[in-house]
């Protein structure tokens, strides 16, 4: 399995947020994307699962244009982690991790709540006593990993998440990195939006930096997550702390 | 869902029924009933029960059960919990249809086919405005459906102006919605089954729609196909109860919040117990607005508001 992206560029109205961006991604890559509010993090991750047109370029899964799947064929292909969502759901938070098996279910109904899967994915987020809850009560990091619950009922071999450790506690941070990464490891491909690079360098083995001035930088994570490369994308001076020769990155102030 | 629910609704659906042919305007004595039952009876109480009032009935469950289903359709679709079938101005265009008619002394089929010219016009317009120019933003249907009932509301208001006296209270009539009119059962029973068919389908696609359009998207939904054919379950279903009974109230935005409130929340329940549900509530309304002060008649549409009202604020006091 491989993910390509080719010359690709996105633009929202008045901005260019990627040019000629390219790259390659194997079964096994967990690719972290890194960079400034509003550099186009959310839009290349939309635009890699097909959600949005690309201006120009192509993103291929196995060699297949992406865009000209169909959506449920992309939906079992190319799961996502969004951002944001409408916060109105009525029923239990199985049902809402059900609602990952969607791109899966049969019949009309595809009434598949009680799958295998969605009970490994709400075992896995430590969601199994909230289960028969609605969904409306969780707090927010509760929801956060109810949504990640969803993306693991998905199943799908490609996972694009957005910032998925927002409103997690450092444990849950920690539990999410370590599933993604033995995700990439067992064969999928990952890639996600984060804000933190000492999660990157320690559980991702690829980095894309995304600069405001819709060039790029990518490569092996060692190599891309340096001081001179970060304090170039967030353009604010790094200070770094060497502990057992991890080098943990910090704004200084 | 507490599994109470669907058994109470789907309970309450022969009772009604029942209490349509047992009450009205003519008291029929037990006695009466066991000669019907074998077959025995007077002529004029078998036409009362079966000529009048079991018609009636009929018509009346068909549109409780039209406006409930495109009441929680449309309540998804345009993810607010204010959406009714009124919405989005596809009655506005029958009623000025079914009132231009009316003031034009016109009556029956006539009437009816103008409301439908109406209807279809509006849901047209509504097309064509937000559809094609503006690409399905949820926002935007509703801002043009609201801006084309307040423009229906205004010429239905020019109408009621401009009419002579004597046929203000049949347009009243027919803007509150009312069934006694309502001798033909057999179009809104076939919209309730072709709405029926279209949605149903759709039901765990629009569980997914309630999240958002690109999250139902990431979720493999087609997201317009889905929209487009809900929207005309919708449609069909609106158009199809006011035609048959002008525009009643309160069924369609209040009977999919009740079933929520209940803990219906996946629409491959919500949808046919809204049904249900909503053909049950307009049968009793109805009943009672024929039968409670007879020979006068209610209109109906004040009379679902009034059942509806307090059961709505009960549950919504009681649930958090």
């Amino acid at each position: 399995m491989k993910l390509t992206v080719r010359d690709l560029v996105l633009r929202v109205p008045g901005r260019t947020l990627v040019q000629g961006l390219s790259l390659e991604l194997e079964a096994g890559a967990c690719c972290a994307v890194l960079g400034r509010n509003g550099a186009g993090k959310s839009t290349l991750l939309h635009a890699l699962a097909g959600l949005r047109p690309c201006d120009a370029g192509q993103v291929l899964l196995d060699g297949q244009p992406v865009h000209g799947l169909r959506r449920r064929e992309a939906a079992q292909r190319i799961g996502v982690l969004l951002q944001e969502e409408h916060e109105s759901y009525w029923g239990t938070v199985r049902a809402y991790v059900a609602l990952g098996r969607l791109p899966h279910a049969g019949g009309w109904f595809g009434t598949d709540e009680h799958a295998e899967a969605v009970e490994e994915a709400l075992r896995t987020m430590d969601l199994l006593e909230r289960a028969g809850q609605p969904y409306r009560t969780l707090s927010g990091g509760e929801r956060q990993r109810a949504r990640i619950a969803q993306l693991l009922a998905q199943d799908a071999p490609v996972l694009l998440l957005d910032e998925p450790l927002t409103h997690l506690d450092l444990a849950h941070q920690a539990q999410v990195m370590a599933h993604c990464a033995a995700l990439a490891r067992a064969g999928r491909i990952v890639l996600m939006s984060l804000h933190e690079p000492s999660w990157a360098a320690r559980y991702c083995d690829r980095a894309l930096l995304l600069y405001d001035s819709a060039h790029f930088r990518h490569g092996a994570a060692a190599d891309v997550l340096t001081r001179t490369h970060l304090e170039a994308l967030y353009g604010c001076r790094l200070q770094a702390i060497e502990i057992q020769d991890r080098t943990l990155l910090f704004p200084s102030v | 869902m507490r599994s109470s629910v669907p058994l109470v609704v789907v309970l309450s659906v022969p009772l009604a029924l029942g209490a349509a042919l047992c009450f009205g305007s003519v008291p029929i004595a037990p006695a009466e009933w066991l000669r019907l039952l074998s077959g025995e009876a007077d002529a004029a109480v078998v036409e009362i029960v079966w000529g009048l009032r079991a018609p009636r009935a009929a018509a009346a469950f068909a549109c409780g059960g039209l406006l409930a289903l495109a009441g929680a359709l449309l309540q998804v679709l345009l993810r607010n919990p204010l959406a009714d079938p009124y919405i989005l101005g596809v009655s506005g265009g029958a009623s000025v249809g079914a009132l231009g008619a009316m003031l034009l002394g016109l009556s029956g089929w006539a009437v009816s086919g103008w409301a439908f010219a109406g209807a279809a016009a509006a849901a047209g317009a509504l097309l064509l405005f937000s559809l094609r120019l503006t690409g399905w933003q949820v926002h935007r249907v509703m801002l043009t459906g609201v801006a084309l009932a307040a423009g229906f509301a205004a010429i239905v208001a020019l109408i009621l102006s401009i009419a002579p006296a004597g046929r203000v209270h049949g347009m009243l009539f027919w803007l509150m919605g009312d069934l006694s009119g309502a001798t033909r059962v057999w179009p809104a029973w076939l919209a309730l089954f072709a709405a029926l068919a279209l949605a149903l389908p759709l039901a765990r696609r629009l569980d997914a729609l309630g999240l958002g359009t690109l999250k139902a998207a990431s979720l493999g939904v087609p997201v317009g196909r889905t929209q487009s054919l809900a929207f005309l379950a919708a449609t069909v279903a609106t158009v199809a109860a006011v035609l048959t009974a002008g525009a009643i109230g309160f069924v369609g935005l209040v009977v999919p919040h009740l079933l929520r409130l209940a803990g219906v929340d996946a629409h491959r329940a919500l949808l046919p117990l809204s049904v249900l549900a909503g053909g049950a509530l307009l049968t009793v309304a109805d009943t009672f607005a024929r039968s409670a002060a007879a020979p006068l008649e209610f209109p109906v549409g004040a009379v679902t508001a009034l059942v509806g009202v307090p059961v709505l604020l009960w549950l919504l006091a009681r649930t958090r």
